[in-house]
């Protein structure tokens, strides 16, 4: 906590303008407005699942859509973390039975294992698809000719490719690639921002709940731009891998193995957040 | 690997991607407290005292407390500003007589402009039981029919600290630095039922209910959209 500092900093942070806005909304656009740039913000500090979420989308060579479903499950899940755990600890006294900051540590375990069991599928899945990529040619081929055909049918038409075939992406099965992306996004969306939680709680006390709640909508708007983004700016970079690898070796190799060590990332990464849920949780 | 941005959103993302670096360099810094219980306070009264249980809200919040009251040594703040929660710290803090002093002198009971003397019955647990603090207000039984408390803790070590308070009749308050003082009523049930009431309660699930048809709403008709004009797009091709 940085309580020692933040007095020295003249403006308040967006987060800390959302509860003041629930008991004086003043003009209500600005209100949604700051609640959106409040979650943009959140989602700009450390953590908050933005490398896992690149991770993945490298790792299972996504696509934009996916990068936006990702965007929209963190999104929703916040959401409903933040309304389930409000609503529980105002009227059922929650806190009687569990202390919030306990229930965050829980919640970052359940988390962090999801990450692992979505590294260890994705992982699981390069290494089964491996075999049918061995021609050599890469994505860039058989995706070059396939261009016409293959898109606007969305992550579906992602198909194991026969080597050389046209008209096929190699990625693997196609229809298992959104179980992962939602559950990345149910893992990075649990643990509610301590805003958003404030925010509804707020809200609840002070008889304005359906306005907190659309706050809290707003601010998980926010977060979802941001991690589209970051979404976004990942796939862009993995496609410049792609292409630049074609003429360079080392960059075909690093393309090549990027997916697989997407995978083994979101698996360390997973085992750090589980192991220091556990050291809290132990504490 | 093939292209999986368009040209037309790779533009986009650099729009995107500009914005939110504004944003970054605009946005005062995040707040770093972690998640966890707020500071609370509950209000009961009788016809002789008035009891308020405060409670400080994370272990994190003792120890800054404690920091704060000069019960710890300054080398507890690490360089980048944050303390830790040590064992120790709440009994340090419910222990010492600066905690009584502090909050007697934050949380200030008046009835009918004339001030009730408080006195600290209970310190033994801030942040799980609380403290218990009576108030006693002049002019005895059958005791004052409303109170105005006055709740300034731990807005003097930063202002987005609040306090969410209750009391008698499901009545509810959010205290802050802009709000310090309410006015509970305590001898008969007032006239606009409080926000912890079943009538409140139902409020709440009636306007938490309509923002939710709302968002499934807006999402159903949103899917909707999108896939027939898929399947819009779709056809010239077939």
């Amino acid at each position: 906590m940085t309580w020692s500092l933040l007095p020295l900093l003249s403006l308040p942070t967006w987060g800390e303008r959302l509860p003041e806005l629930v008991t004086s909304p003043g003009f209500v656009p600005l209100a949604f407005a700051i609640a959106f740039a409040a979650g943009a913000a959140h989602a700009l500090a450390p953590g908050h699942g933005k490398s896992l979420a690149a991770a993945y989308l490298v790792g299972s060579e996504g696509r934009v859509r996916d990068a936006a479903w990702m965007a929209a499950s963190v999104a929703a899940m916040h959401t409903a973390s933040v309304l389930v755990i409000a609503v529980a600890w105002t009227f059922l006294s929650l806190s009687d039975v569990l202390r919030l900051d306990d229930l965050t540590a829980g919640l970052r375990l359940v988390a962090g294992l999801l990450v692992v069991a979505t590294g260890l599928w994705l992982l699981r899945r390069r290494l089964r698809a491996a075999p049918h990529r061995s021609d050599g040619h890469g994505h860039g081929h058989g995706h070059g000719h396939g261009h016409g055909h293959g898109h606007g049918h969305g992550p579906a038409v992602q198909t194991v490719a026969a080597p050389g075939a046209v008209g096929t992406a190699v990625a693997g099965p196609g229809p298992s690639r959104r179980p992962g992306i939602v559950l990345l996004g149910i893992s990075g969306g649990l643990a509610p921002s301590p805003a958003a939680f404030l925010v509804l709680v707020s809200g609840l006390y002070v008889g304005r709940s359906g306005f907190a709640l659309a706050l809290v909508v707003a601010f998980g708007a926010g977060l979802a731009l941001v991690l589209f983004a970051v979404g976004l700016v990942a796939l862009a970079g993995s496609s410049w891998l792609a292409r630049a690898g074609e003429s360079r070796r080392a960059l075909d190799l690093a393309s090549r193995l990027a997916p697989a060590l997407a995978a083994v990332s979101l698996i360390v990464l997973g085992g750090v957040i589980s192991a220091l849920a556990v050291s809290t949780l132990l504490a | 690997m093939p292209s999986f941005v368009p040209a037309r959103l790779r533009r986009a993302l650099g729009v995107v991607v500009a914005c939110l670096v504004a944003l970054g360099l605009a946005a005062p810094p995040a707040s770093a407290h972690p998640f966890g219980d707020p500071q609370t306070l509950e209000l009961t009264a009788d016809s002789e005292e008035v009891r308020v249980r405060w409670r400080v809200g994370m272990s994190d919040d003792v120890t800054a407390l404690a920091l704060h009251l000069g019960l710890l040594p300054p080398e507890r703040v690490m360089l980048d500003g944050a303390v830790l929660h040590e064992d120790g710290d709440d009994e340090l803090l419910a222990a010492s007589p600066a905690l009584s002093d502090y909050l007697l002198d934050r949380l200030v009971v008046t009835a009918d402009g004339a001030p009730c003397p408080g006195e600290v019955v209970d310190a033994g647990d801030p942040v799980d039981d609380g403290v218990l603090i009576s108030f006693r207000c002049p002019g005895g039984a059958p005791g004052p029919e409303s109170v105005n408390l006055e709740v300034r803790t731990l807005i003097d070590l930063h202002r987005a600290y609040r306090t969410l308070a209750s009391g008698p009749y499901g009545q509810r308050v959010v205290y802050d630095g802009e709000h310090p003082d309410h006015t509970w009523t305590l001898g008969r049930a007032p006239a606009s039922r409080g926000h912890g009431t079943p009538s409140a309660s139902s409020s709440a699930a009636v306007q938490l209910g309509s923002v939710l048809v709302v968002l499934v709403g807006s999402g159903a008709a949103g899917a909707f959209y999108v896939r027939r004009r898929g399947r819009r797009t779709e056809v010239p091709r077939g």
